[in-house]
């Protein structure tokens, strides 16, 4: 199988990662439940784990909230935000969103917690984005929310100067971070007061991780969306005050976390070089090829300004046919719509989805040459 | 005689235990009574009570909350 998915989840995960689930799995209890060998293990395990997310982050090992991916982590940030308010918030938003902040917003929109005004981004030119953005302000604007990089089309925001302009106006950011981790040198503070994002796409962790990371100098205190136990401070029927483990209520997987700390301690292995350069190749050949359209993607020499993410549609099948015209030629792509109605909506794919062309870590110009052959064959006949 | 130092949570127990580590200070983490009587359950830092002002002064500086003392070290 040539895996061109690793937008979806990066693979392949390495020996080091599964060898710490397993391990863990063996010698972890139920953090934070006892004193106890098994139970210190699991404990340290969590511990490990967010020293270096706080490491990679530049961010405080207990403001790193644990989380089973970025939208769970995006519902604790930004529920938590607005039910801490007793006052409607006005929020702004951008048109690229993934579900993952769109159904949340549209939630608390029906439930009218909130009011929205969605800015519009340009995929050609920062400056209009950031003008928008800016123009999109109103006296009662108090909470903003990013994407950092398109999951549908790679396309990077310029979010470090969106922050920077919110930060001077008082304006709370959240930023979505699913497709730039791992990917991109981000420094928490930078990015927003809280970075939403998963363990298992750009770090290469096990499925089923992720953190909401929460600034130094945040000082907001957000609703807790979960309740229950936490380990310390039984006698209180409140959530504790106090990080992480206001956020973490239950049980949490510690040989999932142990394969996120040994995945973040990897960085080395993700050749990012490789990745460019069949990102570059793939995307120069695919515009040129007879009967595929390329979508939303960069110019010549833009390329830096987006994530190895590449939409096309091939003439003549539904972007689902495709990608599993594709599948039975062993090569794995995603079709549809991506869980990102908005950004297909601006793209203007809303009615035929596309087929997502994602490069990551294991692939090869082997496997690049092998799409495009399978390609080029496939639209000839 | 031990002085337990009790943290807010289970990452602060381990963020006080890596400083006094660094500083060569002896210690190890508890969940005993003496903790669970001050917070419900909870962690403590076990040390010797001849540290406790020291230690107390160290995680402060260091940005580490303290829920309670216990043990001869108590102020």
């Amino acid at each position: 199988m040539i895996y061109f998915d690793h937008a979806a989840t990066g693979m392949p995960k390495s020996e080091g990662v599964i060898n710490a689930v397993a391990s863990a799995m063996r010698f972890c209890g139920n953090p934070g439940r006892g004193s106890y060998e098994l139970a210190s293990s699991g404990d340290r395990t969590l511990f490990d784990c967010r020293n270096e997310l706080a490491h990679e982050f530049g961010a405080l090992p207990e403001n790193c909230v644990l989380t089973k991916n970025t939208t769970e982590a995006l519902n604790i940030a930004i529920k938590g935000y607005v039910l801490a308010k007793k006052e409607l918030v006005h929020v702004l938003v951008s048109d690229f969103d993934h579900n993952a902040v769109s159904r949340i917003i549209y939630d608390l929109k029906q439930r009218e917690k909130i009011k929205v005004t969605v800015f519009e981004s340009d995929l050609f030119d920062d400056k209009k984005t950031v003008q928008n953005f800016e123009n999109s302000i109103t006296e009662k604007t108090s909470l903003a929310v990013f994407t950092h990089a398109s999951n549908v089309c790679g396309r990077i925001f310029p979010v470090k100067k969106m922050r920077k302009i919110a930060k001077s106006r008082g304006i709370t950011v959240i930023t979505d971070i699913a497709q730039t981790a791992g990917i991109l040198d981000i420094n928490t503070e930078d990015y927003g007061d809280i970075i939403c994002l998963p363990g298992h796409k750009g770090l290469y962790g096990p499925a089923g991780t992720g953190a909401m990371i929460i600034s130094r100098d945040f000082d907001s205190q957000l609703y807790p969306l979960l309740h229950g136990g936490t380990g310390i401070l039984s006698a209180d029927m409140k959530m504790p005050s106090f990080l992480p483990e206001r956020f973490e209520a239950g049980s949490l997987n510690a040989p999932a976390y142990a394969g996120l700390c040994a995945a973040l301690k990897e960085k080395d292995l993700k050749n990012k070089k490789l990745t460019q350069k069949i990102y570059k190749y793939l995307l120069s050949e695919l515009k040129n090829m007879k009967g595929i359209t390329v979508i939303g993607a960069p110019e010549e020499k833009q390329e830096e300004n987006w994530v190895p993410i590449i939409l096309i549609n091939l003439w003549g099948y539904n972007s689902e046919e495709a990608a599993e015209m594709l599948a039975k030629e062993n090569i794995a792509v995603r079709g549809g719509l991506h869980c990102a109605y908005k950004a297909h909506k601006k793209l203007g794919t809303l009615k035929t989805g596309g087929v997502r062309i994602s490069i990551g870590r294991g692939n090869t110009m082997v496997h690049a040459q092998a799409l495009i052959d399978t390609l080029a064959r496939k639209m000839t006949c | 005689m031990d002085t337990v130092i009790v943290l807010t949570s289970m990452t602060y127990a381990y963020k006080a235990q890596e400083i006094l580590n660094r500083q060569g200070i002896n210690n190890s983490l508890t969940r005993n009574a003496q903790t669970a009587r001050i917070r419900g359950c909870g962690y403590g830092l076990k040390i010797d009570d001849s540290q406790s002002g020291y230690v107390q002064k160290l995680l402060s500086e260091n940005g580490i909350k303290i829920a309670g003392v216990t043990g001869a070290g108590k102020k």
